[in-house]
């Protein structure tokens, strides 16, 4: 039979067939339905959260201190094995790095006269405006210099801003933080949420104030941003090298973006099939339908 | 007509139609077996996290040093604070009515080396206490010594994993290991148990307190954990706690105490939520069933014609044939159910011998859940050729003609 | 006990109404015999489903004991001709999936007889109509003859008062025929009211009142 004469064959059959045909039509579609919106929406989300994870690029890595993954905690708890702001420092100094971030995180509270408030304060260096892209309402970020020997200043969230200073301008001004006196030198446009952390409660201090405030001898994290031109595996060898020659053995962990983003990826690909698959259900019984409806045409 | 009479009725055309009958079946009862298998699962992550939780003992608060006022009210993770959670802070709590044992915790990450074989563990400084609030035993030796309240005892307990790693098949107990820039005596192992609350209690290295304070040169606590009496009011002894550390730290109230009732009561409410949205999706299939039901309802009325014309002329009502392809259809969705059901169960039979750790169980809801989808699908979905059926002309039928 | 009065009714067939029946008043009796002939399309069909009350008239009035029944609502005429009225047709309609007695069982199931009572009736009933043999026999396995036998035993289940057999011999060979005329004949001398529309001359003789029809209407009524 030709093809033309066939499809119109098959759309006679289901035109005088029509409330079966539409029956057996809606079952299948809202199968199709199902699936394709469920995994829509993971794919949905799997965008969403990779968009997150690449904002700042992805020539980035991570480095820890000790060798253990221990679920990215292994910067918090203490360790035998620390990394120094030196070593921060030195590893800022080797060809294509472009920029080093020392982190020290930690909880206190800021005061400004009677004002007060208990948040998250993040130790950082003086390039992390540029790498993590956060932009400035007011003043300036906190000045690029010595690591080792940073001034007492602040850069504010811009929420935090308007609960300690409403409708002032708190450039200039002091406030405490545990016990020290910080002078404020910025502060941020709002950002909203990164990843579940609100960047706009936080507050940013130098890490070696940070490390002081809070009795820290390792920092937690280096983010190490390098020439785009140079492969994450280079630069990573290349670090490694260099980190190993400094503390005698590899007592630190190297993540690249790269490394993170496929783990993202692999776990948010097995959400979407898990999504896919529930729809897939309806899409079975939708099958299952039309299995029954050509049998009982055969049959007749 | 009796509904024992309609049943056998119904039955005698299921068995006409076996082939037919019996995908109708499996449509119904992927659609129930599927509601009750993918519940099961949320329902079994529930139950596992529940089961982590009472593991601990179902009375425990947790104090983290730091405090967050910020939206969200994300805890204070980094355990890093401007003035330090001590130790005499910790032994302080025990005085409060109502709290049975304080386990102070300084925790990090170590090298552990016997020989020329390390390891990087995470290693946590704390005292007897700790192994009564976690729940944790011995498998050989014994905890850490009731010294190791205040001393910085050169002594170890290991994980099991971790014990193997470093001594294979010999004997532990008794054998030294450098711990950092420290010697230390083995004196137990842990009993063989998995992960715990996202810590793996096989690779972890337990130490004395004040020993864990010196190692990591720091007098800061990482937690506190505190058994609390089943009697006592937990609210009352969580402001209390805040109160006495207040005191002690000169008016700032610095720190966060967590109830296990409360982080236990979260996860079961997400997780109840993610188990309500995955059974509403899979009733998705129940709909396409009911469709399925409908349109083969359609056509089986328009094959019996001559039969209900028949029943109209022996004396059948129109409301007597509605009820008796209502019935059919009550009857497919029920014995559809029950195969669903069947099937669902044995799976998670089968299932639960794979793994046997995982409780894989249906909340109480779903089976009732998945059945009343089922029948409000297939009731709704019959309405419209029950009312073809009841309509038809009698003498038209006779003839079998098509209207 | 029948009493029809000035019944109309038309069919639409396609765009051309078809008059079936036209002002056709008739009365019966309790026990006639009555036979109805007539050609094709002359709506003796449609008179039978009329007094069937399968079907309902377009005007005149239908009184069955008295009652008009063209008012009645369609439960209410279901239970009367359950309860009063048995049909016998030419294809003899059994359910293929059901054996002889539960064909038979049919009607008692409907009105939810007590089912030691439905036993007894429908072996009753078998046994008049000569098939008591054949009672777990499925319709495939029986002849032409023994089907509308069991067919009239499913009409007289009910002990109606009224027996209505449209072209009962049309399916059948001679013999079988004769088997089934004898039976229902036995059944009008035993007091039920018996209406054969047929196209079987020989059956028509057989009746005590002939009823002949032309274009929807009486053409003649004999006794």
């Amino acid at each position: 039979m030709k093809l033309r004469d066939s499809t119109s064959w098959i759309f006679k059959a289901l035109w005088m067939q029509r409330t079966r045909s539409l029956l057996t039509i809606a079952g299948f579609s809202i199968g199709i339905a199902a699936m394709v919106t469920l995994s829509t929406l993971g794919e949905g989300l799997r965008t969403f959260v990779l968009n997150e994870f690449t904002q700042f690029g992805s020539h980035i890595i991570a480095l820890t201190p000790g060798k253990t993954e221990t679920f990215g905690m292994g910067g918090v708890l203490n360790t035998t094995r620390p990394l120094s702001l030196s070593d921060a420092a030195a590893i800022g100094t080797l060809p294509n790095v472009e920029a080093v971030v020392p982190v020290v995180m930690g909880n206190a509270k800021v005061k400004a006269g009677q004002r007060g408030r208990d948040t998250e304060i993040a130790g950082v260096g003086g390039a992390a405006d540029k790498v993590w892209k956060l932009e400035l309402a007011l003043g300036h970020f906190l000045p690029v210099d010595d690591l080792e020997r940073s001034r007492a200043l602040v850069v504010l969230g811009n929420k935090l801003q308007q609960e300690l200073f409403p409708g002032l301008n708190p450039v200039g001004q002091f406030v405490h933080i545990g016990g020290a006196r910080f002078r404020v030198v910025g502060v941020l446009a709002e950002k909203g949420e990164f990843l579940g952390i609100n960047m706009d409660e936080m507050v940013f201090i130098p890490a070696s104030k940070s490390m002081q405030l809070f009795n820290r001898q390792s920092l937690m994290e280096v983010d190490i941003f390098f020439n785009p031109r140079v492969s994450s595996e280079t630069m990573a060898k290349k670090i490694r090298q260099f980190m190993i020659d400094r503390h005698g053995f590899e007592d630190f962990t190297l993540v690249t973006q790269d490394q993170v983003l496929a783990t993202m990826d692999n776990i948010l690909s097995v959400l979407t099939y898990a999504a896919a698959g529930l729809g897939a259900i309806s899409l079975l019984v939708g099958g299952v339908g039309i299995t029954t409806i050509l049998m009982i045409t055969v049959t007749e | 007509m009796k509904l024992v009479d309609q049943i056998s009725f119904n039955w005698q055309i299921f068995q006409r139609h076996g082939l037919r009958t019996f995908l109708l079946l499996a449509a119904v009862g992927i659609g129930v077996a599927s509601v009750i298998l993918l519940t099961s699962l949320g329902e079994g992550a529930r139950r596992y996290v529940d089961r982590e939780f009472s593991a601990l003992g179902n009375r425990v608060l947790i104090v983290l040093p730091g405090r967050s006022e910020t939206t969200g009210g994300a805890p204070p993770i980094y355990g890093s604070v401007p003035r330090d959670l001590t130790l005499e802070d910790a032994y302080t709590l025990e005085k409060i009515p109502g709290v049975l044992a304080v386990a102070p915790i300084v925790a990090g990450t170590t090298t552990v080396a016997v020989d020329s074989r390390s390891r990087e563990v995470i290693t946590l400084g704390s005292n007897q206490s700790f192994f009564t609030v976690r729940k944790l035993a011995v498998g050989a030796g014994q905890i850490l010594p009731a010294r190791t309240r205040e001393d910085a005892m050169a002594v170890c307990v290991l994980g099991v994993k971790l014990k193997r790693e470093l001594f294979g098949n010999a004997r532990a107990l008794g054998e030294w290991v450098r711990v950092g820039d420290r010697r230390m005596r083995v004196v137990g192992v842990l009993e063989e148990r998995g992960e715990s609350l996202g810590l793996d209690m096989r690779d972890i290295l337990l130490i004395p307190v004040r020993t864990a304070e010196q190692l990591f040169n720091s007098p800061s606590l990482f937690r506190i954990m505190l058994d609390i009496a089943p009697s006592a009011d937990s609210d009352l002894i969580q402001t209390k706690i805040k109160a006495v550390i207040t005191e002690r730290h000169e008016g700032e109230e610095d720190i966060t105490v967590i109830s296990q009732d409360s982080m236990l009561a979260a996860f079961n409410s997400i997780l109840t939520t993610l188990t309500l949205v995955i059974a509403a999706i899979a009733s998705i299939s129940l709909l396409v069933a009911g469709i399925l039901i409908m349109n083969i309802s359609l056509i089986s009325v328009s094959q019996r014609r001559k039969e209900i014309g028949l029943l109209k002329a022996i004396g059948a009502s129109s409301r007597q044939i509605r009820q008796l392809f209502l019935g059919e259809s009550l009857l497919l969705v029920s014995l559809g159910s029950v195969a669903g059901i069947l099937f669902a169960y044995s799976l998670i039979a089968f299932f639960s011998s794979l793994w046997p750790s995982f409780p894989l169980m249906p909340p109480l809801w779903a089976v009732p859940a998945a059945v009343g989808v089922a029948f409000f699908s297939g009731l709704t979905f019959s309405i419209v050729p029950a009312k073809r059926a009841a309509g038809l002309d009698p003498v038209l039928a006779l003839r079998g003609v098509q209207e | 006990m029948i009493k029809l009065i000035s019944i109309n009714k038309t069919y639409q067939i396609g765009d051309t109404p078809l008059r079936a029946l036209r002002d056709v008043s008739l009365n019966i009796d309790s026990g006639e015999y009555l036979s109805v002939m007539g050609p094709s399309g002359s709506g003796k069909s449609t008179l039978l489903n009329m007094i069937g009350l399968l079907d309902r008239p377009d005007s005149g009035s239908y009184l069955f004991d008295n009652v008009a029944t063209e008012a009645l609502k369609e439960e209410r005429r279901a239970r009367l001709r359950g309860e009063n009225i048995g049909f016998i047709f030419q294809s003899f309609h059994l359910i293929n999936r059901l054996t002889a007695f539960e064909n038979v069982e049919l009607p008692l199931i409907l009105t939810e007889q007590p089912i030691k009572s439905r036993r007894q009736a429908v072996a009753e009933v078998l046994d008049m109509v000569g098939l008591s043999a054949r009672a777990s026999h499925k319709p495939n396995q029986l002849s032409g003859g023994q089907l509308q036998r069991v067919a009239i035993a499913r009409a007289i289940v009910m002990r109606p008062r009224l027996l209505l057999a449209d072209e009962p011999t049309g399916n059948l060979d001679s013999a079988s025929g004769s088997e089934v005329i004898e039976v229902i004949e036995r059944l009008n001398r035993d007091g039920i009211t018996l209406v054969a529309v047929t196209h079987d001359q020989n059956l028509g003789d057989r009746a005590t009142r002939h009823i002949r029809m032309v274009d929807g209407q009486i053409d003649s009524d004999q006794r």
